[in-house]
């Protein structure tokens, strides 16, 4: 029996044996294995059966694997609906008394229900119920939705309750009749006591293939929202709620030439709640908290959360992104109270001033301040983005495009207007900075019982100056590393051994510190620029970070942990700043650039949350793969997303 | 909820990788199901003498199920990853199956017409090969879960080195050695 060990000696030896032949390897062994004659047996052998002619595993399984799988006659009930000698549409009955798993797998291809609904395939599973595509044989083969309650619901103690509630939304679903909402068709049993629902089948992509980086057309949008809210409103008036309203549960259609929305997924949600709440103290929320209220977070959704929802959705759909990004329910109820750090309009400098006040309404955290209906909402949005002068929309956009260009700029600084843009969701997402927690914390108090959520308003500072700096990325992959290339920084993405380093330049001459902030509160800060040296940057002068040593190799920075993602904070300020300047010495050459002391990152942390209160102008030059910010004041500060492979 | 490709198998896939373990028991009925399917249909349909063309399909298929476009690019080599150890399960769990039947699972080479005919006889049962490869795993568990990666995931060198964030090279090394201890555990 070989150990572990024996086995890395024996491999050690054989990896490098497997490169040499004839005389070549006898020498080599004679060496590796001298007065180990067990050891040389062990690599030749091992040799011998590598060099053998049958070496079935080059080839992988897959070349064999149809094969054994369809011959596999003794394989479970699975196969038997795939049986060679029936067509492949023939309909298999299902009988009563069939027990619950046998039944599971009945419900597959070619089952045909109540002797009316011919089941194609499986569309979707969720946490609650299973959706089937099926052929309405009554009505030749018109094609239809069928949804069904999981199973596994009925094996628990409730399941006389859960299937009461299921019911009662068919019922309440059937109810509905509006255009906007995928209407129910039918209503059935399966032998096991379970009801299922007939829907019409919508051919049409879910909203959430829409979105896009850099949000969509706003009258696009207006229309949108507006029809959604109307098909909202129709349910609600029904009391139904539809309580998991997100983008995926949004289906386009263009009918007539024109964009038609439906609603689906009514009702599961209600079965959703009542499981997460009532059963055990797991919560179990399948879909997705970001576009959840903060009262239905809390287990007590009502139709305003559904406007609530809306206005997450809106938002999404006009900038881009959600306005809260964490994943768990307990990190978006915490973002939910501290209030909505980047208002629609800083995303988007287009939008109406008025429509944005549209959305901060229906995302008031209480949902009495919020719209008293769906309808009400959806008017004032669209009144918002039509009541905007054409004219006055371009005035807004080419002001932005002239926005002064330093003429003392090197000529490569430059970045063509054509190419111009708003950069996208990741970076844009780096740069939902810190927010000024002063300003927030007076604010808060006040709008506790207003109307609007928590909003940063911006300090208007007096148009001092304006500052601008230019950075670009060079990235070396590991498997590459002769192979340097610039990227954006929101491609910026490494693995353990991948390296980067940063240029940095500006028409204008200042102080330029770069701090890494991590994800770990243990180590929070590390001072990547200056390193012991100054902070000084000439106008025009283009600034390689970490600067040259004299090492090639040694000027990179590395990706460090997996799956993580660091923050770079980017501070270009007119003067040498008091509170980086001491940081810098704090982080001496010994401690290798990290920020140990608590009351040194408290300093830090409060210097960069104040700061970042004014957020910068992005411009994403994907053709030179430069980032431009540019900013009022003396200070400008930016954040980038590091990502970690 | 489009009607295209089962959307909840990539779902299924991201709560596995997420850690969640129960969705691996839901996963594997799902893809058998559907390789099963696929796999007969061509059967029926197609020469068996052509088994490269079947399996190019099941490859096909395989991916259209698992939706890789869908799934964000960086976490595409876990896929794979993921993939060769479904497959492994899949294939394990028929083979065990019919041990129970006193049947043998023998990994067919697939002979190409223009290939000269390879020694016969000598290709293993799946359920030893399995065997096998846990034993290795025991002793080197990087080898086995580069070999899990090459034959069942059907990777390439470079796939399974960005799987496992080594060095192609080493990775190289490390399959060769895989490769000439099960040949030998396999031909006792």
């Amino acid at each position: 029996m070989m150990t572990p060990e024996r086995w890395r000696q024996v491999d050690g030896v054989l990896q490098q044996a497997q490169e040499l032949e004839g005389d070549a390897l006898r020498r080599f062994l004679d060496a590796a294995c001298a007065g180990d004659e067990e050891l040389r047996r062990e690599v030749e052998s091992l040799l011998a059966a590598e060099r053998a002619e049958d070496n079935f595993l080059s080839q992988p399984v897959m070349e064999v694997a149809a094969g054994i799988i369809a011959n596999n006659s003794t394989g479970r009930e699975t196969a038997q609906q795939y049986d060679d000698q029936l067509p492949s549409n023939a309909p298999t009955l299902i009988k009563a008394g069939q027990d619950d798993g046998q039944l599971r797998l009945g419900l597959m291809q070619g089952v045909l229900l109540d002797g009316r609904y011919l089941i194609e395939r499986e569309l979707g599973r969720g946490g609650i119920g299973v959706v089937f595509l099926a052929q309405d044989q009554r009505l030749s083969g018109k094609r239809v939705v069928i949804k069904v309650l999981l199973e596994h619901w009925l094996k628990t103690d409730n399941r006389l309750w859960f299937e009461r509630k299921f019911r009662e939304e068919i019922k309440a679903l059937a109810l509905i009749d509006h255009p906007g909402v995928v209407p129910a068709l039918d209503v059935g049993q399966l032998p096991d006591g379970r009801s299922y629902l007939v829907m019409q089948f919508v051919a049409g992509e879910p909203l959430s293939q829409s979105i896009s980086p850099s949000g969509i057309a706003l009258k696009r949008a207006a229309n949108l929202i507006h029809q959604i809210a109307l098909a909202l409103y129709a349910a609600h008036e029904k009391g139904v709620i539809h309580r998991d309203l997100k983008p995926d549960n949004i289906l386009l259609q263009t009918v007539d030439g024109e964009e038609r929305i439906k609603l689906i997924d009514f009702g599961i949600a209600t079965v959703r709640d009542a499981i997460g709440t009532g059963s055990s103290s797991t919560t179990v929320v399948a879909g997705t908290p970001r576009y959840m209220a903060p009262e239905q977070l809390q287990g007590k959704p009502e139709k305003a959360s559904d406007t609530y929802a809306l206005g997450v959705i809106i938002y999404q759909l006009v900038t881009g992104q959600l306005p809260f990004n964490s994943k768990t329910l307990t990190e978006i109820a915490a973002e939910q109270r501290a209030g909505i750090k980047v208002r629609p309009r800083d995303l988007h400098p287009d939008l109406p001033e008025a429509a944005e006040r549209a959305i901060l309404k229906a995302l008031a955290i209480d949902p009495a301040n919020r719209y008293q209906d769906a309808r009400e909402f959806g008017n004032q949005f669209r009144q918002a983005i039509e009541a905007v002068d054409p004219f006055q929309t371009n005035i807004g956009v080419s002001l932005q495009e002239d926005a002064p260009v330093y003429s003392d700029a090197p000529p490569t600084q430059r970045f063509p207007s054509r190419r111009r843009f708003l950069i996208s969701a990741a970076t844009l997402l780096a740069m939902l900075l810190l927010g000024a927690l002063a300003w927030r914390g007076l604010r808060f108090d006040r709008t506790d019982s207003g109307n609007n959520p928590p909003v940063n308003p911006k300090p208007t500072l007096p148009a001092v100056t304006e500052r601008t700096v230019s950075y670009s990325f060079w990235l070396k992959r590991a498997a590459h590393p002769r192979n340097v290339e610039p990227v954006l920084s929101r491609d910026l993405i490494g693995g353990p051994r991948d390296e980067f380093r940063i240029n940095v330049s500006s028409p204008q001459a200042g102080y330029l510190y770069l701090i890494n902030e991590r994800p770990t509160p243990t180590q929070k800060f590390d001072v990547m620029f200056p390193a012991g040296g100054s902070a000084e940057m000439r106008a025009g002068q283009v600034l390689q970070i970490p600067p040259p040593s004299g090492q090639p190799e040694n000027d990179w920075f590395g990706f460090e942990r997996e799956g993580d993602t660091d923050k770079i904070w980017l501070i270009w300020s007119a003067h040498e700043v008091p509170e980086l300047e001491a940081v810098k010495h704090w982080a001496n050459a010994e401690d290798d650039g990290k920020i140990k002391n608590r009351e040194e990152v408290e300093t830090l942390r409060r210097y960069l949350a104040a700061q970042s209160a004014n957020v910068p102008t992005i411009e994403a030059d994907e053709a030179t793969k430069q980032t431009k910010l540019t900013g009022k004041g003396p200070v400008l500060v930016g954040s980038i997303t590091l990502r970690h492979r | 909820m489009t009607p295209t490709a089962t959307p909840d198998i990539t779902k299924l896939l991201l709560a596995w990788s997420a850690g969640d373990q129960e969705a691996l028991k839901h996963l594997i009925p799902l893809v058998e199901a559907e390789l099963n399917r696929i796999a007969h249909r061509q059967m029926r349909r197609e020469d068996p003498g052509h088994p490269l063309e079947t399996s190019a399909l099941v490859n096909e298929a395989y991916f259209r199920l698992v939706n890789i476009e869908r799934v964000n690019w960086q976490n595409r080599a876990h896929f794979f990853g993921i993939s060769a150890t479904i497959m492994r399960q899949i294939l394990m769990d028929i083979g065990r199956r019919r041990q129970r039947n006193g049947e043998k699972t023998v990994l067919q080479q697939s002979v190409l017409d223009e290939m000269p005919v390879r020694a016969q006889g000598a290709s293993p049962d799946l359920v030893a090969l399995d065997d096998a490869l846990k034993a290795l795993a025991k002793l080197d568990e990087l080898k086995g879960r580069i070999v899990e990666l090459r034959f069942f995931g059907g990777l390439t060198i470079e796939e399974t080195a960005e799987v496992l964030k080594l060095h192609p090279s080493k990775i190289k090394r490390e399959w060769l050695s895989a490769k000439a201890w099960l040949y030998r555990e396999l031909g006792n």
